[in-house]
């Protein structure tokens, strides 16, 4: 299984294989979404900001609390929501399974 | 400033005493004769000459990691690797800038107030600006057929796009460039310390300004701005302030001239850019990865060994990230300017948590300023045979610029 649904901004549905041990950044870079910023990101380290998804509310309960950092960058998105995460701060885990996500504006 | 950090020289020449011999080079980041000779080529010669990592005596003594994924796995670990100080050789004043001399979690929360005028969207609106900028300042040699491209466009289009993005007075450019420019140059610490102080005193006397009379500018936006629920202190933002003014006005004006420097010598080039502009990312990419400005530094924070270098608390250790460009481990035939160049990697604007906030901004001002350069000027070359004038160091740069072309008549095209 291991398998994340990732709505991109076009609407459309992309089903992504995760694997432990990486961030879900990473799974979605792998997978040809480059809608995260692939060029300008920090290279994952929680300090662009650029890499911002949305889980849906149930797939964002399971997920570990962002840590202080985290929330800073959060702070600066535009369209935060209650399922706001950086991709690069979420590491992949069973926890994941099935979740659902989708692409922040970039704005 | 963290005092256990400053440690005196005494104590750092002891730990350098048990440094394996076998990793010592002597190497003078600002006056070895093959850095005077190429900067980036300089630099690359010691991958064939030099340990991985390896330890000069000069400059205070400091270590220097010389491949791409030793850089990436030092530049990203902020628990043995600090940038509490990161002047070679070593300051220790007190001076700090925020948030380039913090260690995350502090640095992120001012990281973020300057992301949100740094960011994408934010850069993005821009373009019409940047625009403006490059014909403005073309239509000033245009018609001449030649300049000497360093000042007047190479530092005059990214230092005028971020002088007026800060609300900093534009008429007092040459001012500000030769401060920035005396800051970068082989100085003593103590007449670089002399220098930040009138940095800080530029900066102090930008937001006394900008209270008095609010503008749509970066400077009055940061008086507004609050980290954690409460306003920015006045020490904080004189901090930020010195950080963006010796970002601002050096670092993407040296990679502005390496790249034209380079195009120069490539009417090929300049054929194919003028055809395919969609291939401007990656030329500027590809620009970026070649010629690197910053050799990018920290201090120990905690003992740690990679391949064999025992680095000791409060040793000072420098990522030339020029030498992670020209990895030809990460990058095959390093040497070769490659556009099409699959699998491209640099860390031009290092990585990981300081990750050089200006990146989008600097990618956005090469991409426009070739392009609009390309328009106006169309084929141009070197003028002369001069010897390159570079000037090693922290922030590499190209002094001088000779350029000539085919001047369009007399009266420079408008846009």
């Amino acid at each position: 299984m291991a398998k994340l649904m990732v709505t991109l901004r076009s609407g459309e549905c992309r089903e992504v294989e995760w694997r432990e041990g990486v961030s879900v950044k990473d799974v979605i870079l792998d997978a040809g979404i480059f809608e995260i910023n692939g060029i300008t990101n920090c290279g994952g380290c929680c300090s662009c900001g650029t890499c911002h998804v949305i889980f849906e509310p149930e797939s964002a309960a399971r997920l570990p609390a962002p840590e202080e950092g985290e929330l800073d960058l959060l702070d600066i998105v535009p369209d935060r929501q209650g399922g706001s995460r950086l991709a690069c701060q979420v590491p992949c885990s069973q926890a994941l399974e099935g979740a659902r996500l989708r692409i922040g504006s970039g704005e | 400033m963290d005092k256990a950090l400053a440690q005196p020289a005494a104590a750092q020449a002891q730990a350098a005493n048990d440094i394996d011999e076998a990793l010592i080079v002597d190497w003078d980041i600002y006056t070895e004769p093959k850095l005077l000779e190429d900067v980036h080529l300089g630099w690359h010669a010691l991958h064939d000459t030099a340990p991985d990592i390896f330890w000069t005596p000069r400059n205070g003594g400091h270590w220097v990691v010389m491949r791409y994924e030793d850089q990436v796995q030092v530049l990203k670990d902020a628990e043995h690797f600090s940038s509490r100080e990161l002047h070679i050789p070593p300051m220790f004043n007190g001076n700090v800038m925020i948030p380039l001399n913090l260690d995350p979690p502090e640095h992120t929360r001012y990281r973020a107030v300057l992301m949100r005028y740094f960011g994408p969207a934010a850069i993005n609106r821009m373009e019409p600006k940047l625009v403006a900028w490059a014909h403005r300042l073309i239509d000033r040699v245009a018609a001449d057929g030649a300049c000497d491209f360093t000042e007047i466009l190479g530092a005059g289009f990214p230092v005028s796009v971020f002088m007026e993005l800060m609300g900093m007075p534009l008429d007092r450019f040459e001012e500000f460039r030769g401060i920035v420019l005396e800051y970068f140059s082989n100085i003593t610490p103590e007449r670089r310390g002399q220098v930040q102080e009138r940095i800080f005193a530029v900066m102090r006397e930008l937001f006394d300004e900008k209270r008095r009379h609010p503008a749509d500018d970066l400077a009055s936006a940061l008086l507004g701005e609050e980290v954690r629920g409460r306003p920015l202190t006045q020490e904080e933002l004189e901090s930020m302030g010195f950080l963006l003014f010796l970002g601002g006005l050096d670092t993407v004006a040296n990679a502005l001239t390496f790249s034209i420097r380079n195009l120069a010598g490539r009417p090929d080039l300049q054929q194919r850019l003028i055809a395919e502009p969609e291939k401007l990312p990656d030329y500027v990419e590809e620009s970026l990865r070649r010629f690197a400005v910053v050799n990018q530094t920290r201090i120990v924070k905690k003992d740690t060994v990679i391949k064999g270098a025992a680095f000791r608390e409060g040793q000072m250790v420098m990522c030339p990230l020029t030498a992670a460009g020209l990895d030809p481990r990460r990058n095959p035939q390093p040497e070769t300017f490659d556009i099409d160049r699959a699998d491209r990697g640099h860390i031009t604007f290092s990585i990981g948590a300081h990750t050089c906030i200006g990146n989008m901004l600097a990618r956005l001002e090469m991409r426009v300023f070739t392009r609009v350069w390309l328009e106006r000027i169309g084929a141009f070359a070197l003028a002369g045979a001069d010897r390159p004038a570079w000037r090693p160091g922290l922030v590499m740069a190209l002094e001088h610029l000779r350029l000539q072309w085919k001047a369009p008549g007399n009266a420079p095209a408008q846009a």
